[in-house]
């Protein structure tokens, strides 16, 4: 939910719970009210009406009697207190019953008892409460709405900072060299943000680049110890009169010293590629290229006794010429070591794509696995488990899509270069 | 043949310098940082440089420029560095290497990119390997045994040219498939590729009444015996 929506449904629910009571209580208040003032004027109107028999007498007319007095005489000589109560009388004007307040109370007149009721219409009472009952809920609707927009403009005009420094943020990427600039605030708790936001993406950039430097002079350093190893154990191999298990031990520190030098190969070129370290494009042939290690490959083609299927189409794409070579030579290589004896390969380069398939068993491994380090699908310890993870890293790098699909007893991959291509 | 190895790791230096002497009787000096590499190049005249260009005191790259540029210019370099980019490849070579390995190399792989680049740097000398009754022209890329041509595929050739470049020398199975494809080695689940082309080569070899030099180290790799 977005914070604007979340402040005005906050707000708005909260009015209309806090309006609501307001009502419920303003409602009664008004009530009271007007019940009191109704009251007073009946007892005024008493008042009024005992002086007026004083001064006139009971009978006849003279007492200015509508029909809102009624005049009884009764026996008893109970004097009562004067009281009020809700009642109703027919109207035969309107032709319908109307809430009255009546009050009621004796009076000796001459000695005799007359008990009085005086009565007072309540209609022009119940529809004030009604009226105004009306315009406050309809005031209440306006203020909520009025809420609403005065919300949305001072959300605007206050978080629109944050809004540009958020997609700043975003959009920053933590490789590049530049520093990340956010813009200034007028309020302080957002200046804090961007003080805090930017410390931490220097230090983030600090660790990384750190970080960067040490695989990469680690990388280096490794090569020359393994030089010295590898080195001295073909030596060793050199030496006159060495057994034949003295040479195996000493060719399998020279494998071994062989296959950790280009693992750590592998991995400093995925440190790279994720380093955008190539950056140098230029416009190149994937048809060359491929041809080019086809050539190179021929040799274990001919060992292995591969039947190559090789159809191309002219495809041109700017690319970085390394990385379009690893990423070539890779592919190849994985379908060679994943072939049979025998089997076949197929290349096939469309205007737009890149496919390769080879002829193989099921993987063991999930398929969504088939780019991770070290996943292989075999047993093989002789290979380092990083040439796919290589090649996606290159199509990530070029935000290329490559796919992978076993159909027909046939491991195929497919990269869409359709990005790249140079026009 | 006199040989300056400038690299400023001792051990490596031994490890090369033993397997050049050894194998080719190469006078070879050892340089292991940069002023001393100065001093030699401005006393003895060499054949070939193998230069380190990481050294402690200095670039490696300014005595490629130096020598070039001296009436010296004769002498090959080959330039061995543990940094692998495009960059410093193409640096060095602008500057006048003539050879770019990237370490860790096959000593055999740098004894035959000197013998190569000797040959190609002496006009004088013979394009042609002679070990007994088998010839091997590298300007034809022809093979005679006994002054008969024998046909060699483009592979068998260089694995050829690569056993009598290091005769006498056990040659490890990747050194020659390294030789033979690149550094692409890394993805043979077997190296069989080598076994049969060794095999073919000796056949060819064999019918041409070729002594049989190619002798198989077991488990290990092979070996050109001319002792």
């Amino acid at each position: 939910m977005k914070l604007l929506s979340k402040t005005s449904l906050l707000i708005i629910t909260v009015s209309i719970f806090i309006f609501m009571i307001g009502n419920v209580v303003f409602f009664y208040t008004l009530k009271h009210m007007i019940n009191k003032h109704v009251n007073n004027e009946l007892f005024f109107r008493m008042h009024k009406i005992k002086e007026e028999i004083e001064k006139k007498g009971i009978n006849g007319n003279n007492v200015c009697f509508s029909n809102e007095i009624t005049i009884e005489r009764i026996s008893s000589k109970k004097i009562i207190k004067p009281k009020t109560c809700d009642t109703v009388l027919y109207n035969s004007i309107q032709k319908k019953y109307i809430p009255y307040k009546s009050l009621k109370f004796v009076y000796t007149y001459q000695n005799k008892n007359y008990l009085i009721t005086i009565y007072k219409s309540l209609l022009s009472s119940n529809k004030l409460i009604e009226k105004i009952t009306v315009a406050s809920i309809f005031m209440v609707i306006t203020f909520l709405f009025m809420i609403y927009i005065l919300n949305r403009f001072v959300f605007e005009k206050v978080w629109s900072n944050f809004f540009d420094n958020l997609k700043k943020v975003r959009e920053y990427n933590i490789n590049s060299r530049k520093k990340l600039t956010l813009e200034t605030s007028e309020i302080d708790e957002f200046n804090k943000l961007n003080t805090v936001l930017t410390q931490m993406v220097e230090k983030i950039q600090k660790d990384f680049t750190n970080l960067k430097e040490l695989t990469e002079n680690t990388s280096h350093e490794i090569q020359t110890p393994l030089a010295i190893i590898k080195s001295k154990a073909e030596l060793l191999l050199q030496s006159e009169n060495i057994s034949e298990k003295d040479a195996d031990l000493i060719y399998s520190v020279l494998s071994t010293s062989e296959r950790l030098s280009k693992l750590n190969k592998s991995l400093l070129m995925i440190s790279k590629i994720e380093n955008n370290q190539f950056e140098d494009n230029s416009i190149i042939s994937v048809n060359e290229v491929a041809e080019k290690y086809i050539q190179n490959f021929k040799i274990l083609f001919e060992a292995g006794n591969f039947k190559l299927f090789y159809k191309s189409s002219d495809l041109s794409i700017k690319i970085n010429p390394v990385l379009l070579d690893v990423l070539i030579s890779n592919l190849l290589k994985n379908a060679i070591s994943h072939t049979e004896h025998g089997r076949e390969i197929s290349i096939l380069i469309t205007q737009t794509a890149f496919e390769i398939s080879n002829s193989g068993t099921p993987l063991k491994i999930s398929s969504d696995d088939i780019f991770k380090r070290f996943k292989k699908g075999t047993e093989d310890k002789e290979r380092t488990g990083l040439g796919l993870e290589i090649v996606k890293k290159i199509c990530d790098y070029y935000k290329i899509k490559i796919e992978y699909k076993y159909n027909n007893k046939k491991h195929t991959f497919s990269i869409d270069f359709s990005p790249l291509i140079y026009k | 043949m006199k040989i300056l190895l400038v690299e400023d790791e001792k051990e490596l230096a031994l490890s090369i310098s033993q397997y050049l002497i050894k194998n080719e009787k190469f006078n070879c000096d050892i340089a292991d940082n940069y002023h001393k590499a100065e001093d030699l190049c401005e006393l003895y005249d060499y054949d070939c440089i193998i230069l380190d260009i990481g050294l402690p005191d200095g670039n490696g790259l300014d005595i490629i420029k130096n020598v070039k540029s001296s009436e010296k210019c004769k002498t090959g370099i080959i330039v061995i560095s543990a940094r692998n980019t495009v960059d410093d490849k193409i640096n060095g070579l602008n500057l006048g290497a003539d050879d770019y390995l990237v370490k860790p190399f096959h000593l055999s792989e740098l004894n035959a990119r000197i013998y190569s680049l000797m040959r190609r740097l002496k006009s004088e000398g013979t394009n042609e390997i002679v070990i007994n009754e088998i010839s091997l022209n590298i300007q034809f890329r022809e093979v005679k045994v006994y002054d008969k041509t024998i046909n060699l595929t483009k592979s068998e050739f260089d694995l050829l040219y690569y056993l009598m470049t290091n005769k006498n020398q056990v040659l490890s199975k990747t050194s020659i498939a390294e030789h033979l494809i690149g550094e692409y080695v890394d993805v043979m689940n077997s190296l069989d590729f080598v076994y049969l082309h060794i095999k073919n080569l000796r056949k060819k070899l064999l019918n041409a009444n070729c002594k049989d030099y190619i002798k198989t180290v077991y488990g290990v790799g092979y070996k050109f015996l001319t002792e």
